[in-house]
């Protein structure tokens, strides 16, 4: 297989690089290619910043999306679409890059399009194990990429879709990527988890799907995904498998050049089929969301000509998946508007009790990743409580195309697969955690400040620097203040008189006393007199220029 | 304690004296009530700095035993930095002004009882007040007369 003789390729490149004298003590084996990297660069809340013209209401029960700083880096290709199988196993396609040593481009005649297994239950640990490639003709189109895909009761379906007319246009002085989105040209399906394939009987010109009427018109279930619906579909409780896609329309009333590609589009569709064999690849078997009959029910039809609109926000939507939050009985559908398909990318979060609708905002992500595209809720990484997932993504490919350069927003956002733990909000989440980012309003700092000291001291000090100490000690002749700090910081008092240390050894600095009590001399410290600390009534700080009675002490004369 | 600009401040030394039972006597001596012990460099005899009074007197000569409002005495405390301390008396102190003992070798004292004993009842407590006012450079008598006005006029009050 291809995995043996790239790990031989790896094996006589390391030998060439030990004669050159070249020491690496790291050995990488094909299918280990993972990097275990656990950064932490705290919660951050990620502002919704809708634009004026938003058609969906914000949720009441979902408000916010905090990203907790935990994300891997898979250094792998990217399109990553994660379906939970009865094995426990996530198995995915991807594309356009490399996974565990194999490489895959779905551009061009030669398109492959990749498969690969997840195995783990840690989405920061997981072993990715590329299962090998597929070939597909693109033709009349230039790409044949993944979509939907599907484990379920063992048959892996796997979905592609074409795009058009290249990877690299340039129009109106810019470079775009793949400006035209095409059609489904069905899905092959494997029993043996990715082993081998059944080809799909359709083709880019013969697609699964009536549609585009013609050549590079628009389709409206462009590149379709499964709805995540669980393990092994466990949560899909009509049996039915649903697809969601994003399209446009023949008379778009706001047309723009790449109005519906690989990556923006302006309405969401839907469609479902029971999902097996016979049934995956026959357009008779599908139904299709065709609106609500006047008291509210969800019409489906079998004929691709009633379709409408699941949502609309036209020069708005994109790239669409939604995942079943069994723990929170909401699904939630993550839409990427990434017009005009090389610049930065805004996606959004919205919820719903039912799958075709009301649909509510939860967040809009203005320029998350800061290129992020393929957003998606691997059901298998949602936590119990439903309030925590991962978000699966990748970002930034386009990076340097027309002089544009990505920051990785949230950290972690980069091209390969980005699983990104988020929590979402409810309206007390959200407040809590405001409550515990909101900085206090501290009271303003005194500029003067006495400082109680061990050892029987109290520093005055100005902007937390002393400009005198006061000692009181029980072992002392009398109180005295030393240091006394003048302007530049050194003291201009001292202690004890520089020519007779000795029977000056009353000079401490700056001290109040007196040379004849009732005929006891409380100056020398060998007249007899003592002065004695009794205690501090208060300590006092301020910040203005205003007098400052910050310490007092009484002193009690006695003989000792 | 007062700030000032310049990094300069205001020390306020605010006692009552209040014997406990029966009266006591401070006794005639030119030792007490305050004194400051100078840094060795700022020290007349030891580092060259020099003292000044409120009439304008120099150094230990003219200042000791003088009556003043204040007692200056500035030097360096690094190369080519003056700073200084000024003793200010206060108006509202029973002897004001007060006569300095001061000497060359580095120290300055206001007297409370140079000239005559001072007697003080358990319930008639005395009062005093004196700052200190550290400075840079060896400030014009002018302009520590204007923070000695400023201290005097400070409300000796809690």
């Amino acid at each position: 297989m291809k995995i043996s003789s790239n790990s031989q390729a790896k094996i006589k490149s390391m030998l060439l690089a030990g004669l050159l004298g070249i020491v690496s003590s790291e050995i990488t084996f094909a299918g280990e290619k993972i990097v275990k990297y656990q950064p932490m660069s705290g919660p951050l809340l990620w502002p919704s910043e809708p634009p004026e013209s938003i058609p969906f209401e914000q949720s009441k029960e979902l408000v916010g999306i905090l990203f907790t700083g935990k994300h891997s880096d898979y250094r792998v290709a990217d399109t990553w679409y994660p379906s939970w199988a009865s094995d426990g196993n996530l198995y995915s396609p991807w594309t356009d890059g490399t996974t565990d040593g194999i490489r895959s481009s779905s551009g061009g005649p030669n398109a492959t399009t990749g498969q690969a297994i997840m195995i783990g239950d840690d989405p920061l640990n997981l072993k990715i194990k590329a299962l090998g490639l597929t070939r597909g003709n693109p033709h009349p189109y230039q790409g044949r990429y993944p979509c939907g895909s599907l484990v379920y009761n063992g048959i892996w379906y796997y979905g592609t879709y074409c795009l058009g007319p290249a990877g690299s246009v340039e129009h109106d002085g810019m470079r775009w990527n793949w400006p035209v989105l095409g059609p489904i040209p069905g899905f092959r399906i494997s029993t043996d988890f990715g082993k081998t394939w059944i080809d799909s009987p359709h083709t880019p010109a013969k697609p699964l799907f009536p549609e585009p009427d013609e050549f590079m018109g628009p389709v409206k279930i462009g590149s379709p995904k499964f709805v995540d619906f669980g393990i092994n579909m466990m949560h899909s409780t009509d049996g039915y498998a649903y697809l969601v896609g994003y399209g446009a329309e023949k008379d778009d009333p706001k047309p723009r050049y790449a109005n519906l590609s690989w990556i923006s589009g302006d309405q969401i569709y839907l469609t479902r089929v029971v999902p097996n064999i016979e049934n995956i690849n026959d357009e008779s078997k599908y139904e299709y969301f065709a609106g609500h009959s006047s008291n509210g029910k969800p019409i489906w039809s079998y004929d691709f000509e009633d379709i409408k609109p699941l949502l609309e926000w036209n020069n708005n939507m994109g790239c669409v998946t939604i995942t079943y939050n069994a723990q929170l009985k909401k699904y939630l559908m993550c839409v990427t508007d990434g017009w005009p398909t090389v610049a930065k990318m805004s996606s959004y979060i919205l919820e719903s009790d039912k799958i075709t609708g009301p649909w509510k905002l939860v967040t809009y992500m203005k320029d998350f990743g800061e290129q992020a595209y393929f957003l998606n809720f691997p059901s298998k990484f949602i936590s119990r409580d439903g309030y925590t997932l991962w978000l699966c993504y990748s970002a930034n490919f386009s990076q340097g195309w027309n002089n544009i350069r990505f920051k990785s927003k949230p950290a972690g956002s980069r091209y390969g697969l980005v699983l990104q733990e988020i929590k979402l909000l409810n309206p007390n989440m959200l407040r809590k955690y405001k409550k515990q980012k909101e900085l206090p309003t501290p009271k303003p700092v005194p500029r003067l400040q006495v400082i109680p000291m061990p050892y029987h001291q109290a520093s005055f000090q100005r902007y937390g620097i002393e400009v005198t100490q006061y000692h009181f000690g029980p072992g002392l002749h009398r109180p005295f203040l030393f240091p006394v700090n003048g302007p530049s910081g050194h003291s201009l008092a001292r202690m004890g008189h520089p020519q007779d240390p000795e029977s000056h050894s009353h000079h401490n600095s700056v001290w109040i006393s007196h040379n004849d009590v009732n005929g006891t001399s409380f100056w020398s410290d060998r007249g007899g007199g003592k002065i004695h600390h009794k205690r501090i009534v208060k300590f006092e700080d301020a910040s203005e220029r205003t007098l400052f009675h910050n310490y007092r002490e009484r002193v009690d004369n006695q003989r000792r | 304690m007062l700030l000032l600009g310049n990094s300069e401040w205001l020390l306020i030394i605010d006692m009552e004296l209040k014997p406990e039972d029966s009266a006591v006597t401070l006794g005639k001596t030119p030792f007490g009530i305050i004194g400051v012990r100078m840094a060795k460099t700022i020290g007349v005899n030891d580092g060259g700095g020099r003292i000044r009074n409120s009439e304008g007197a120099v150094n230990e000569k003219e200042v000791l035993w003088k009556q003043a409002k204040w007692v200056d005495y500035s030097g360096t405390v690094i190369n080519e930095k003056l700073e200084g301390i000024t003793l200010f008396d206060h108006p509202d102190n029973p002897n004001f002004p007060a006569y300095f003992h001061v000497r060359n070798d580095g120290w300055m004292g206001a007297s409370l009882t140079f000239d005559e004993p001072k007697i003080i009842r358990p319930n008639e407590p005395l009062n005093l007040r004196y700052g200190l006012y550290i400075h840079s450079d060896m400030k014009s008598i002018d302009a520590i007369e204007s923070q000695w006005k400023q201290f005097s006029q400070i409300d000796v009050k809690e």
